[in-house]
């Protein structure tokens, strides 16, 4: 009989079900994000316990027997969220566990170009989300940036201010999951969306944001207007909190 | 005059600079503000679909000189505006905290002399760094005629330094920029890339040695404003990486901004020349290409219809097709739609097995240039004999009309693979 298995959704509860599956050898019919699932005749469903232990377990493997690499690619890859992504990994990771770190190269391999993929959209939108996000000055000073991204990548954006803003105090807030992530003094935290306090713009603010869109209007060279190539560059769907686009 | 009135006219001066890059260099935070992303990072396009990565503004466009070319030339009448050091380094702040921007590109008109001038792009970026313990990126511009000392003074604050040599020959910088004088740019330059080379010998010799535009320096080349063809161009494009250890040229399609007997009168600026101008020069950097191999006597211009790399290709067929399973990573990097990249994954992944046409996509190899190109495992798949007539013929149809209208989209952005 086959299993489903139920996680949290989080990379740690992800890692520890990658450990069930290689320490039992039970490869899940379905795998399931999230808290609830619905009971089924045919297969059982075994609820995952995210296990910080376990999951180190699960790292260090992957960091020794494949390669660092991997390791990141496949974290990247989590992020998107995308639909198979974890089934996508668990095959991943056997071929990987067998070949060692030369399985990377298997560029036409369909787990690598799956797992690839879904880890280069993640990194795009890192990349994209350095550049496209917009930070407010709160009156408590502290700097604020709501965001809407495709993929779950609060996290690796905020590794990117760390040290760029370590004097500052900041935060940024994905507004589609609702969720955080807070820079105090030299942590991030991840934090629900909830807990934030009211957001109460500084005096200054509204200055900044108009000496910007100053800018962003003189440095643009009008025999050389061209919309469509702005937008390719920088889509309608990130426009929401760009200062200049408001 | 408020802040805001004088970044609208000192960002405006500023924007027919064409340079926004602010990767190659790794400054970190030292209990500051900022550091530097070595990819470099763009933060806005503007309207012109232009990568907006850096704060350009002028530091002033109040300028002595009367070069035939520029809108700030000294006899255009239009409002002038002078910032204080003070005032661009908050700005920069401002700026740099709410992730507008990845730093400061700093660029003057000149006033009242050049070594005024530097002295106070000098003040500017000592302010920035050392008063306000700005780690961002700064990218200042050299100012032709300003004292070499003064430059590497700047060239030991800023992440990368450059000098527009603006118009491709002596004959035309004499005839349109009277008062420049053509020693006044080569100087700083050679200046500057003998100060790199010298600086990366003391690196390793002595751990402490200090940072010296590690973004490396560049220029900017006028196009369309001149009779040169680009053949002449690329040369001299080719000669300065090879001499004077540039990091980048950039190539700016001339936009009339003032009539002038002695400028072409253009309706339009030459967009299609400047973009196939960037693709030739990337070949020059990126796949090995030497400016002679792209021009022939009797054809001194590119042709515009298609790039360069796949006209060279078609000019070159008795090189083709190549096997896929077994040319070596040099002959790869020459078909059309393979990039460094994916040649060096077709390498990689040749040891793990022969490669069938079918993986080709999925390493990343555009098909629909290369397949005309390439045999994979014996087989020519382009569906056409290997015709030279019907090939061009082909290609020209097919690629031809998408790719003008793609025009300037690769040598705009931040894109690192081409």
């Amino acid at each position: 009989m086959m299993d489903n298995f139920i996680y949290d959704g989080s990379f740690t509860g992800f890692l520890t079900l990658i450990y069930q599956v290689f320490k039992k050898k039970n490869i899940p019919a379905q795998i399931i994000r999230g808290k609830e699932a619905q009971l089924n005749l045919i297969y059982n469903n075994i609820t995952i316990k995210s296990d910080e232990e376990k999951a180190d377990q699960v790292t260090e493997a992957i960091i020794a027997e494949i390669s660092h690499k991997a390791y990141r690619t496949l974290y990247r890859a989590f992020l998107s969220e995308i639909e198979g992504v974890e089934r996508a990994a668990i095959f991943y990771l056997q071929k990987g566990f067998k070949r060692g770190s030369s399985y990377l190269n298997s560029w036409a391999d369909e787990e690598v170009v799956f797992i690839n993929q879904a880890a280069k959209k993640v990194n795009r939108e890192v990349h994209r989300f350095k550049g496209l996000l917009r930070f407010r000055m709160l009156q408590e000073k502290i700097l604020y940036a709501p965001f809407k991204p495709d993929y779950n990548i609060s996290f690796p954006v905020a590794q990117h201010f760390k040290n760029r803003l370590a004097g500052e105090r900041w935060g940024i807030h994905d507004k589609k999951r609702n969720t955080a992530v807070i820079y105090q003094e030299d942590e991030l935290l991840i934090v629900p969306g909830e807990e934030l306090a009211e957001i109460k713009f500084a005096e200054e603010e509204e200055l900044y944001q108009s000496l910007w869109q100053e800018f962003f209007n003189n440095i643009s060279i009008e025999k050389r207007k061209n919309l469509k190539l702005q937008k390719s560059f920088m889509p309608q769907k990130y426009w929401e909190y760009l200062v200049e686009k408001k | 005059m408020d802040i805001e009135e004088k970044l609208a006219i000192l960002a405006d001066s500023a924007k027919y600079d064409v340079s926004c890059s602010s990767s190659g260099s790794n400054r970190k935070n030292k209990g500051g503000i900022g550091n530097s992303a070595p990819s470099g990072i763009c933060h806005s396009w503007s309207d012109d679909g232009r990568c907006i990565s850096l704060l350009k503004i002028l530091f002033t466009n109040e300028c002595i000189y009367d070069c035939a070319y520029c809108v700030n030339r000294a006899s255009n009448d239009r409002p002038r505006a002078t910032f204080t050091p003070d005032e661009v380094a908050r700005l920069t702040l401002g700026f740099y905290k709410r992730n507008y921007i990845e730093g400061l590109f700093l660029s003057s008109g000149i006033k009242n002399s050049p070594d005024y001038t530097m002295e106070l792009i000098y003040k500017t970026l000592y302010l920035l760094r050392e008063e306000y313990n700005f780690n961002g990126y700064i990218h200042a511009k050299a100012i032709p005629g300003s004292t070499l000392q003064l430059v590497n003074k700047v060239g030991l604050l800023a992440d990368r330094i450059s000098v527009n040599i603006e118009l491709p020959s002596r004959t035309s910088l004499d005839k349109l920029a009277p008062q420049k004088k053509a020693e006044d740019i080569l100087k700083p330059m050679k200046n500057i890339g003998d100060k790199i080379v010298a600086r990366k010998e003391n690196k390793q010799k002595f751990r402490n040695t200090p940072k010296y535009v590690p973004a490396g320096h560049s220029t900017q080349l006028i196009v369309g404003a001149t009779p040169e063809n680009d053949n002449k161009i690329v040369n001299l494009a080719a000669s300065l990486y090879n001499n004077f250890n540039l990091k980048r040229v950039y190539y700016s399609a001339f936009m009339p901004v003032k009539s002038d007997a002695r400028l072409p009168a253009l309706n339009k600026p030459p967009l299609l020349r400047e973009h196939r101008l960037y693709q030739a020069d990337w070949l020059l950097r990126f796949y090995d290409f030497s400016a002679q191999e792209l021009f022939t006597e009797d054809q001194p211009n590119l042709d515009y219809r298609l790039d360069p790399k796949l006209n060279w290709a078609l000019n070159n067929l008795h090189k083709f097709p190549i096997e896929i399973n077994k040319a070596s990573y040099e002959e790869l990097l020459r078909v059309p739609g393979i990039g460094p990249r994916s040649a060096g994954r077709i390498v990689a992944a040749r040891r793990e097995g022969s490669l069938s046409y079918l993986n080709l996509p999925k390493i990343g190899m555009v098909l629909k240039r290369a397949k005309y190109f390439i045999t994979c495992q014996g087989k020519y798949q382009a569906g056409i004999p290997f015709q030279e007539e019907i090939i061009e013929d082909r290609v020209i149809k097919e690629m031809g009309k998408k790719d003008l209208h793609q025009t300037s989209l690769f040598s705009l952005g931040e894109l690192d693979d081409g």
